[in-house]
This record gives C-alpha cells, sequence and structure tokens, in this order.
C-alpha cells in the first residue's frame, strides 16, 4: 500500500513536471515575444538577455502605430475574413450536406475535384488568378483577397464527415414532421455540427488572418493590404531588425488568434474526439 | 443622286483651286518681303529669328504635350519606416500642388527585387503602376524589355538640365539613345567603426582594404579574441565589386557587361581568399546566413564588433544609436586594395510605358520632375539619408545646414568621384544569384575553397552569357 502511494506520488510528479515542462516549452516564445516588445532596442540586443526588462517601455507600440496606419490595415483584415468565413457558411453547408446525405451518380467524382483543391497549392494558381482579377480591373479591391477563399474544400470535407454521423433515423423523422431540406440542414444538420463549424471557422480565420504569400501577390496598392503586410514592414522600420518594434507588431498580429483560441479550443478538441470515438 | 455627287465634286474642286489660290497667294507675300530683306542686316537678321521661331515652334509642336486632366498615377516604391513617411510627404505634397489634377498614389511594393517581378507580372496582366523605383539589376532588364518610357522629350520641353546631376550616378539613364531613369535614392558603401574602441587600442581610421585587415588583427588580439575587427556583407555588386576593382579588373562583368570580367585575372578568387582567411582567423566577422546586417549592427553597438560595411543610407540610423551609447561613432569611405572607393548602390526612378497612356505618361513625368527640383532632392537626401542626386541641390541652405550639423554626411558625398556603378547587363539578376551561391558556400558554409568557387562561376557564367 506504500509502495503504490510513493509509485503514485512519483509517477504524478514526473507527468506534472513534464506537463510544465511542455507547457514552457510552448508558452515560452509567447512570453519572450510580450517581453521583449516591452524593451528597449539596446536591451533587446543585450548578451546575455533578460528575462525581465529592467525598464518597461511602450516604446515598440508607439513606433508601429506612429509609423504605419494600423487602423486601415485591421480593417481591411477584418473585412477581408469576415467576408471569407461569411461566404464559406453559405457553400459549405449546402455541398457538405450534398456529399454527405445524396448518392447520386458522379458524386464521388465531384467529391474527389473538391478534395483535389487541397492538393493544389496556391502557388501554383496565383499567376492565373492575378491575370484574371488584373483584366477584371479588381486588383485596387479587396475582392482578389476574398474571392477565391470562398469555397473552402477542407471545410466541406470535415462537414461532410460530421453530416454523415448524423443518425439516419433523425433525418427521416423530421421529414415525416414535413421538414424541407433547408429546414433539415439549419436546425438540425448545424446545430450537431456546431464543434466541426468553430473548427472550421477558427482554422478559416487563423489562416487567412495569418496569409501572407496571397495578399503579397494580389495587392497592387496599400489602401487594400491586410495587416500580415503591414508586419512585413516593421522589418525595415528603422532601418533593420528592431526587435522590441517587430516583436510589438507581432503581439498586435497574434492577440486576436490567441484569445479566440482561448474561448474557441474547447469546440476544436470536442469536434475532433467525436469523431475519434466514433 | 447624280446630280448631287456632281455638285459635291464641284465643291471640292472649288475648295482645292482656292485653297491653292491662297498658298500662292502666300508664297507671293513672303517672297518681294524675302527679296527686300536681302539688301539689309537688319532685315537679315529679322528672317534669321524668324526662321528661329518657326523651328522652335515646329520643335515645341513636336514636344510631348502637358497632361489635359485629372489623372491617377501608381507609384510603387521600396521605402519602409521613416523613408516611407518621407515619400508619402512628398507625394502629398505634389497632389495639393500640381496644377494639372494629378494624384499620385504611393504603394511599399517591397524591396528591389520584389518590386522588378511584382512590376513585370503586372505589365503582363496589362495593369502596370506608372513610376516604380528600380536598382542596377532591374534597369537593364526593364528597359531591354521596351517596358520603360523614354523620357528625352519631356526633358528637353522642360529644360532639365542632365549635367546637374551627379555625373557618376548617370550609367543606368541612358538605354541606347533615350533616357529611362534618373537617378533617385543612391547611396556609397562606408565603414561604420566604433571610435572609442579605436582609440582606445590607439588605431586609426583605415585609408586601404591592407589597412583595415591590420587593423582588424590588432583589434582581436588586443580584445584577446573577444571582439572581431570588422564585418562584410554578401552583396557582391555593392562591396565586394568595389574590391574586385581595386585590383584593377573592370568589375564583376565586363565594361560592356557581355560576360564575367574577374574570374581569370585572379581578382575574384583573392577578394575571396582574403576574406575567408580573415573569418577564419577570427578577426573579420563571420557573415550569418539570415538577418547578417541586423546581427552586425547589435555586434557594434555592443562593442563586439570594430567595424562594419553598410550603406550611406544607414548614417541617421547609426548616429542616432551611438547617441544612445558610451561609443562614439566613426565613419570613413570604404576601404578598398590600395585606397578608398566603392560601388554606387540605390535606386533610381523610371516611367513604365507599357499599357499606359500618353496622358498617364506625362502625367508621371511632372512627378518624376517635382522629385528632382533642388527642395525636393535635398529633402530626401536630409530626411532619408540617401546621397544628393544633383550638384546644384547641394547648395540649398536645407541641405548645408545639415553638413554643417554633422559632417559625416558629407563624406559619403565626397567619395563619390572615387566611386562607379555596376557594368550594364540584362543577366546581372541572374548571374548575382550564383554569385551568392559561390560566396555562400566560400564564406559561410566553408564547404568551397575560393578556387572551386571560381571555377563554379566560370561553369555558369558560360550558361548565362551564352
Amino acid at each position: 500500500m506504500r509502495r503504490y502511494q510513493v509509485k503514485k506520488i512519483l509517477t504524478g510528479s514526473v507527468s506534472g513536471i513534464l506537463k510544465v515542462m511542455l507547457c514552457l516549452f510552448f508558452a515560452f516564445p509567447f512570453y519572450w515575444m510580450i517581453i521583449t516588445s516591452l524593451k528597449s532596442y539596446m536591451e533587446s540586443i543585450r548578451y546575455p538577455p533578460t528575462l525581465w526588462p529592467k525598464e518597461l517601455t511602450l516604446e515598440g507600440y508607439l513606433t508601429v502605430f506612429r509609423g504605419l496606419d494600423v487602423g486601415m490595415y485591421l480593417k481591411n483584415s477584418v473585412i477581408i475574413i469576415i467576408c471569407i468565413i461569411m461566404m464559406q457558411v453559405v457553400i459549405m453547408v449546402p455541398a457538405a450536406y450534398g456529399f454527405a446525405r445524396y448518392s447520386f451518380k458522379g458524386s464521388g467524382l465531384l467529391f474527389g475535384i473538391v478534395t483535389i483543391a487541397f492538393m493544389v497549392p496556391s502557388q501554383v494558381t496565383f499567376v492565373s488568378v492575378y491575370i484574371m482579377f488584373s483584366r477584371m480591373r479588381l486588383m485596387r479591391t479587396l475582392l482578389p483577397q476574398i474571392l477565391p477563399f470562398g469555397a473552402n474544400a477542407f471545410g466541406i470535407f470535415l462537414l461532410r464527415q460530421t453530416f454523415k454521423q448524423v443518425p439516419d433515423e433523425l433525418i427521416e423523422s423530421a421529414r415525416l414532421d414535413d421538414a424541407g431540406e433547408i429546414k433539415i440542414m439549419m436546425e438540425i444538420m448545424i446545430p450537431m455540427a456546431k464543434s466541426t463549424f468553430v473548427t472550421v471557422a477558427l482554422l478559416s480565420f487563423i489562416s487567412h488572418w495569418n496569409a501572407y504569400f496571397w495578399p503579397l501577390v494580389m495587392t497592387t496598392t496599400e489602401s487594400v493590404k491586410p495587416f500580415t503586410l503591414c508586419i512585413d514592414k516593421l522589418k525595415d522600420l528603422d532601418y533593420g531588425l528592431v526587435w522590441p518594434t517587430i516583436m510589438a507588431g507581432n503581439v498586435i498580429l497574434v492577440l486576436p488568434v490567441l484569445v479566440l483560441f482561448l474561448f474557441g479550443s474547447k469546440r476544436i478538441i470536442s469536434a475532433m474526439a467525436y469523431r475519434g470515438m466514433k | 443622286m447624280r446630280f448631287t455627287w456632281k455638285r459635291m465634286a464641284a465643291l471640292g474642286m472649288s475648295m482645292v483651286l482656292l485653297g491653292s489660290m491662297a498658298a500662292c497667294g502666300k508664297e507671293e507675300a513672303a517672297a518681294p518681303g524675302a527679296a527686300a530683306q536681302s539688301g539689309s542686316e537688319a532685315k537679315e537678321t529679322e528672317t534669321e529669328t524668324k526662321a528661329g521661331e518657326r523651328e522652335e515652334s515646329k520643335e515645341q509642336e513636336s514636344r510631348p504635350p502637358h497632361p489635359s486632366g485629372p489623372v491617377t498615377i501608381q507609384l510603387w516604391h521600396g521605402n519602409s519606416g521613416v523613408n516611407e513617411e518621407y515619400i508619402l510627404s512628398v507625394v502629398d505634397d505634389f497632389n495639393k500642388t500640381n496644377g494639372y489634377g494629378i494624384t499620385v498614389e504611393a504603394t511599399y511594393a517591397g524591396k528591389y527585387p520584389e518590386i522588378l517581378s511584382k512590376t513585370s507580372t503586372a505589365i503582363a496582366s496589362g495593369d502596370a503602376p506608372h513610376i516604380i523605383m528600380m536598382s542596377s539589376t532591374g534597369i537593364p532588364m526593364m528597359a531591354e524589355t521596351g517596358a520603360l518610357a523614354d523620357m528625352s522629350e519631356y526633358i528637353a520641353r522642360d529644360g532639365l538640365d542632365m549635367d546637374n546631376f551627379v555625373s557618376s550616378m548617370l550609367d543606368f539613364c541612358y538605354y541606347q539613345d533615350q533616357i529611362v531613369t534618373l537617378p533617385y535614392q543612391r547611396s556609397v558603401p562606408i565603414l561604420y567603426y566604433n571610435k572609442t574602441m579605436f582609440d582606445e587600442f590607439g588605431l586609426k581610421a583605415p585609408e586601404s582594404f591592407e589597412d583595415l585587415t591590420q587593423i582588424s588583427k590588432a583589434i582581436y588580439e588586443k580584445s584577446e579574441g573577444k571582439t572581431a575587427g570588422a564585418g562584410f556583407l554578401i552583396d557582391m555588386f555593392f562591396y565586394q565589386e568595389a574590391l574586385i576593382r581595386s585590383l584593377g579588373a573592370d568589375g564583376i562583368l565586363a565594361a560592356d557587361g557581355s560576360g564575367p570580367a574577374c574570374l581569370d585575372d585572379g581578382s575574384m578568387e583573392r577578394v575571396l581568399k582574403d576574406w575567408r582567411e580573415g573569418i577564419e582567423a577570427g578577426y573579420f566577422c563571420k557573415v550569418e546566413v539570415t538577418n547578417t546586417s541586423s546581427i552586425m549592427k547589435e555586434d557594434l553597438y555592443n562593442g563586439e564588433l570594430g567595424a562594419m560595411l553598410s550603406t550611406s543610407g544607414n548614417l541617421g540610423n547609426f548616429t542616432e544609436q551611438f547617441e544612445s551609447l558610451d561609443y562614439e561613432l566613426g565613419v570613413c569611405a570604404m576601404p578598398v586594395y590600395g585606397g578608398l572607393g566603392g560601388n554606387i548602390g540605390g535606386g533610381n526612378l523610371g516611367i513604365i510605358a507599357s499599357g499606359h497612356s500618353e496622358d498617364e505618361i506625362g502625367a508621371s513625368w511632372e512627378f518624376m520632375k517635382f522629385m528632382m527640383e533642388d527642395q525636393q532632392v535635398a529633402k530626401c537626401a536630409i530626411e532619408t539619408g540617401y546621397l544628393p542626386v544633383t550638384y546644384s541641390s547641394t547648395k540649398t541652405d536645407a541641405l548645408k545646414a545639415q553638413w554643417e550639423a554633422n559632417p559625416n554626411y558629407r563624406i559619403a558625398f565626397d567619395i563619390l568621384d572615387q566611386c562607379s556603378e555596376s557594368s550594364w547587363c540584362v543577366y546581372q539578376n541572374e548571374y548575382e544569384s550564383y554569385l551568392k551561391q559561390a560566396a555562400s558556400y566560400v564564406i559561410q558554409d566553408f564547404s568551397w575553397t575560393p578556387e572551386e568557387a571560381v571555377e563554379y562561376l566560370k561553369e555558369q557564367a558560360k550558361i548565362v552569357f551564352q
């Protein structure tokens, strides 16, 4: 009994230490980013580095806000993401519902075509997409950053898997109660796939919030650039890598993702865990 | 119907007849006058003046017109941070003051290589910017594809004096008989050093590369191996070419740009060999793979590096950072073999003709002209740290005052006579990537000897230039 207790305590301690170490391992870059953003430039390049600033300063943040029109870039990012997510929901739900609940001739082929979109990187398609938008005279608008992402292949795939897990009996009983397809989609499927929705929306948000390549190629004027491209400019503010400025910009960039992840992490876990149990 | 045709033919004939009679009349009227003038010198002069005026008016008629109405033009630049603030203020001034209703929209399009690739894509899609900033790597490519507008006619119309531009900055302005770019933000490499450290060790500013090597060795030894003497980046057409030229070669490329010029005479090998020797011995700073410039700067600020080569465009930043340190900043021209020298870097401004109307090109020229005014050139030099590109701008009160307050700013301008530009070569961009690769294997990876790097470059040059 005593031996068992010692073993239990030991196992618990080792596991606890490992967990703390793992947490520190993943949290340390964030800590370092925040701390560096509050240091002076000279302190940020001092060797050995300080784990806590000797003098806290907001100079990095002030440089970001003084040097860049942060509001305009943030506004662009927010508009782009809201439009993308709204478009994706409108396209994704009926597509996933169709693939999950209807068997029709060529459905496999069509679904295959959708999944091909997973495999084609944007670097392959950007030239033709660029020329298309350019000829349509849309390069100085936000549309080239929104329209190509209206259909989310990964979201359709994930949602289709979730819709497939909804019991047939539930749908049949709804049909017996005279529910139409739209009603079934809206009142049965979507509530049951809430976790998947949050997951897809969150992943979509993160990927488009952090997008760099596509906006870099698809923007030819300052007024339509998103926040990531503004962060890129911080590298050259004050002629070189001024770490507090760069880290201040990164804190502003990462903050919304962190907040969303904190609120949405449970949903993501449950979306994944649900499928795992099945 | 036949009646109408007849009437129209008659009307036409009458018009021709009337026209010819009028022409005869003019000739007849002029002829007596001309005859009368031949008798008197004063009248002869009058005739010459009139003829001159007619020729002038003909020339003026053939010159490009001014913009006819409001037009928006796109400017793609590579200025970020304080430099972007400067360019936005210039654009704002122009938009408010030009009398043609021209609106310039300035967009940061990345550094020179990014601007070049974005512009090429934009030209292909028919949505090109009107004015772009280009380095010596990009200008030949753009010019030889015919993408750049010839500004000669505008320059002649508005009387812009090309001799007023700093002569060593003009190599990339001309293409065949055209003027395709104008110097804008130009810079030279200069040596920034920790003067306090130099004084402490009893050292003086180097006067040649050999001198710098000795100084670097002294710093390394006196600091007991803790401090490297000097650091340079891999920027073949800015730093290394200046060293190669000082050894007697044309440059990295032959003067006519037809091929490499430093692979057989041993100059490239010597530069790589001396550099690597210094890094291996520890007296030259090792060259990191990424963020090299920033890391060297940090070492210089921390007293772990004695000196580093950087662009004169960084002078303001170095001055500002050193003010918050215990060290004093020293600045001198780039040491090369046997003396001081350097290559001229930075970028020019050019107008993209492809896909743009005469009105848009005219409007773009108005902006270019505005940027080349003395006050604007001086403002650019003061606010960004780049060199003034015209001689007359150095006589403005603003620039005089700045040079008086900080004589270091003058050093870069004064060594311009000893500096030159790279050779005009359409393959420079492509060849530069092989040069970087070779230098990287010698200096950073240490897996190639300088001899192997030169052999590799010979092989690549054969492919690129053939």
